[in-house]
């Protein structure tokens, strides 16, 4: 395997909320994260909505700053950068957001748009219309589209120039924050298989952040589980999907609906009781037990850290210690 | 074999909150004999009550006092009592008019109460934040009191803050105003004192609590002694457990085990005082899974329940169990859990299981044995092994 390229360690992101008066809590939407995505590798996480896998992605990018913990990028501190060294960091990590009609300005022409970053950061790119058409030609767009507004396109042509707006920067490192959730099916297998495509040409390491494990699946090399704010099994993609360790893992991928009645009947449900914690009250030890059907009386005492049981095969339970 | 387990709120942090109460009490009097604002004299009151709360902790952490709860009560009722006779005095006195143009220096006034909001803020923040985790909701019970002295200086402060740029005629109305917010809190402390005449059957739901929690842990044969002392809304948990001569070794994980569950359980529980004994004299289960007269190679639903005298290494008694309509393993393994046994004897012990059966302080053992016969000689002889 590459090196990393990015590491996470310990990563926390505490949003503050008022109790009364003076008094404060904290909503713990990532507490805790290490893992590491290696070069020119895809990592999937995945999760239920609010378990923090938006919030893990704008941590890492420093799009919102973290309360604790450790971001390295390419083994150095990006914490620690002055803001020279931010600034190079911010060209080479990009993001695609979840929601294309509002990552858009509605003002700019499709043309400003992407030719915003490179100017802003000093890149020559040579004939900037030539750049950018290429760009379009890239994402599956077309010259005459180049100035137009963004109201004038689909969701998914839309999705396709944030896409062309991240690569004009040429990241190493991209975060696609539930690129295809706000798209209709038909739309999300094609900008998919873009996304595939462009990361084998490109040559990039990505994070790609899903709630549907059949994309994540299709995605990523190794994927990482999350629930309420934790990492706690991280694997193979395919490994992962064979044999699931962690009993939320196993519970998450017993959800996964099968196209034939048969093979539903035959499958083994795991349904877990209760709803997920709240990320402000979290219970003392595994944040899992309340809802975890192996739960051991050590698991209200303790919370289980990330463990590696096998090579690429990471598991936060107290089954596997 | 004997284990303690002694944790207790600590003693230093009720020292810090006490310390708060007599710095906002004494600064408070003395800012009320410099400027003698009816304002001022809310805050002396809400002092006095901040008192309560750490007074029940201590009293309750004390192995002398909490046995005897009168003391608590006398001084409990006074506190109460006194902030409330200063509050109604305050209220004659000022609907008596005697508090009119009586404000001295009231910017004075209106800068002492600005430091008497920052101490309550403080000291609301400290008692929280220096609590350890373990007993955060207790933290919390005492920092609360400290909450009541920032909003009921923050709103004491506008009278003084009036008066200071010439309007004194408004200070005695504010202040009556201020006395009355410094109401708030009194009925909380009241409901308390009534809670004290529950207390015996508060104590004994708690009691109830912990017991069947401590018996869902098979391992715990007995739990011989129980009380819950209950002061106010805190509470002091002493208890004793019997387990096995099995789990001897693992004492230490077990008391880790049932010390932070029992404080989470309760909520507002100062202190555990417990110990953990083994015994021999009892009946352990042991459970080998089995097909008919086989012994499974793996755990199954169908299994054969061995009750051993520990103390004389005998069968005294096999049941047969079929948990025929439980398939999945999780449902395997708590279906055994309920069964309260303390073994499980298996042929090929799988990682994942020894570390529930670990979990739950089921010993697992492995056997060689094909037939259930052969297998309960040979668990015997394991037995004699884990015992000797």
């Amino acid at each position: 395997m590459s090196k990393p390229l990015i590491s996470v360690r310990n990563l926390k992101k505490y949003f503050p909320v008022r109790r009364f008066l003076f008094a404060k809590d904290y909503v713990k939407a990532v507490d805790g994260v290490s893992f590491d995505i290696y070069e020119g590798e895809m990592f999937g996480v995945v999760g239920e909505s609010g378990c923090g896998k938006t919030t893990l992605g704008r941590t890492i990018l420093l799009l919102i700053p973290p309360t604790a913990g450790e971001i390295y990028y390419r083994g150095e501190n990006i914490l620690e950068y002055d803001k020279e060294k931010l600034k190079e960091f911010r060209r080479r990590a990009q993001i695609v957001f979840q929601d294309p009609y509002s990552s858009l300005d509605p003002r700019q022409t499709i043309f400003d748009i992407i030719i915003e970053g490179p100017r802003y950061h000093g890149i020559d790119v040579g004939d900037p219309e030539e750049f950018v058409v290429s760009l379009l030609r890239k994402v599956g767009l077309e010259e005459y589209h180049l100035y137009r507004y963004p109201h004038e396109f689909s969701g998914g042509q839309k999705q396709r120039i944030a896409i062309a707006r991240a690569l004009a920067m040429n990241p190493e490192f991209i975060v696609f924050d539930e690129p295809t959730s706000a798209l209709d099916v038909s739309v999300q297998a094609s900008i998919l298989n873009m996304i595939k495509q462009l990361q084998k040409e490109f040559n990039l390491t990505g994070m790609f952040i899903s709630h549907d494990l059949a994309v994540v699946k299709f995605m990523s090399q190794r994927i990482g589980v999350m629930y309420v704010g934790r990492i706690v099994e991280i694997g193979d993609s395919d490994e992962l999907f064979k044999e699931q360790l962690h009993p939320y893992t196993r519970a998450l991928f017993s959800a996964i609906p099968i196209p034939n009645p048969r093979v539903t009947r035959s499958k083994k449900k795991m349904i877990v009781k209760g709803e997920p914690p709240s990320p402000i009250h979290l219970p003392r030890g595994c944040r899992f037990y309340p809802r975890c059907p192996y739960a051991m009386p050590i698991c209200r005492t303790k919370e289980p850290d990330l463990m590696e049981i096998d090579k690429n095969r990471h598991v936060a339970c107290w089954l596997y210690r | 074999m004997e284990k303690r387990i002694f944790d207790v709120f600590p003693k230093k942090m009720l020292g810090i909150a006490l310390i708060f109460s007599s710095v906002l009490f004494i600064f408070s009097t003395l800012l009320y004999l410099f400027t003698r604002t009816p304002n001022v004299v809310a805050i002396i009151a809400v002092s006095l009550i901040t008192y309560t709360n750490t007074l029940t902790a201590l009293f309750v952490c004390s192995e002398k006092l909490r046995r005897n709860s009168l003391p608590y009560i006398v001084l409990l009722i006074i506190l109460v009592a006194v902030s409330v006779g200063i509050l109604v005095f305050e209220i004659y006195y000022l609907l008596a008019g005697k508090f009119v143009a009586e404000i001295v220096e009231p910017g004075y006034a209106a800068l002492g109460l600005l430091i008497l909001l920052i101490l309550g803020y403080f000291a609301n923040q400290i008692v929280e934040k220096i609590t350890p985790e373990l007993y955060w909701r207790v933290g919390r019970f005492l920092g609360e009191d400290y909450i009541n002295v920032v909003y009921v200086s923050a709103f004491a402060m506008i009278g003084p803050a009036i008066a200071f740029f010439g309007v004194t005629s408004l200070d005695p109305y504010m202040g009556f105003l201020t006395l009355l917010i410094a109401f708030m809190p009194i009925p909380g402390k009241i409901r308390n004192i009534r809670m004290y005449l529950r207390r015996e059957e508060i104590a004994k739901t708690v009691e109830e609590t912990i017991r069947k929690w401590l018996l869902s842990i098979p391992a715990i044969k007995d739990v011989p002694e129980i009380k819950v002392y209950s002061l106010g809304p805190l509470a002091f948990a002493e208890f004793g457990v019997m387990v096995s001569e099995l789990i001897r070794d693992r004492l230490e994980v077990l008391g880790d085990s049932i010390r932070v569950p029992i404080v989470d359980m309760i909520g507002n529980l100062v202190g555990i005082h417990a110990y953990l004994s083994t015994t021999k004299d009892t009946q352990v289960l042991v459970g080998i899974p089995a097909e008919d007269s086989k012994v499974s190679s793996k755990l199954t639903g169908k299994c054969v329940v061995v009750r051993v005298d520990l103390n004389k290494l005998e069968v005294i008694g096999t049941e047969r169990v079929e948990l025929s309509d439980l398939k999945e393993e999780d449902e395997i393994l708590r279906s055994l859990i309920s069964k309260r046994l303390d073994a499980l004897c298996l042929r090929e012990v799988d990682k994942k299981i020894k570390n529930y059966l670990d979990g739950w302080f089921i010993v697992p053992i492995q056997i060689k044995s094909d037939t259930v016969d052969a297998a309960r000689k040979e668990l015997i002889e394991n037995l004699r092994k884990l015992i000797e």
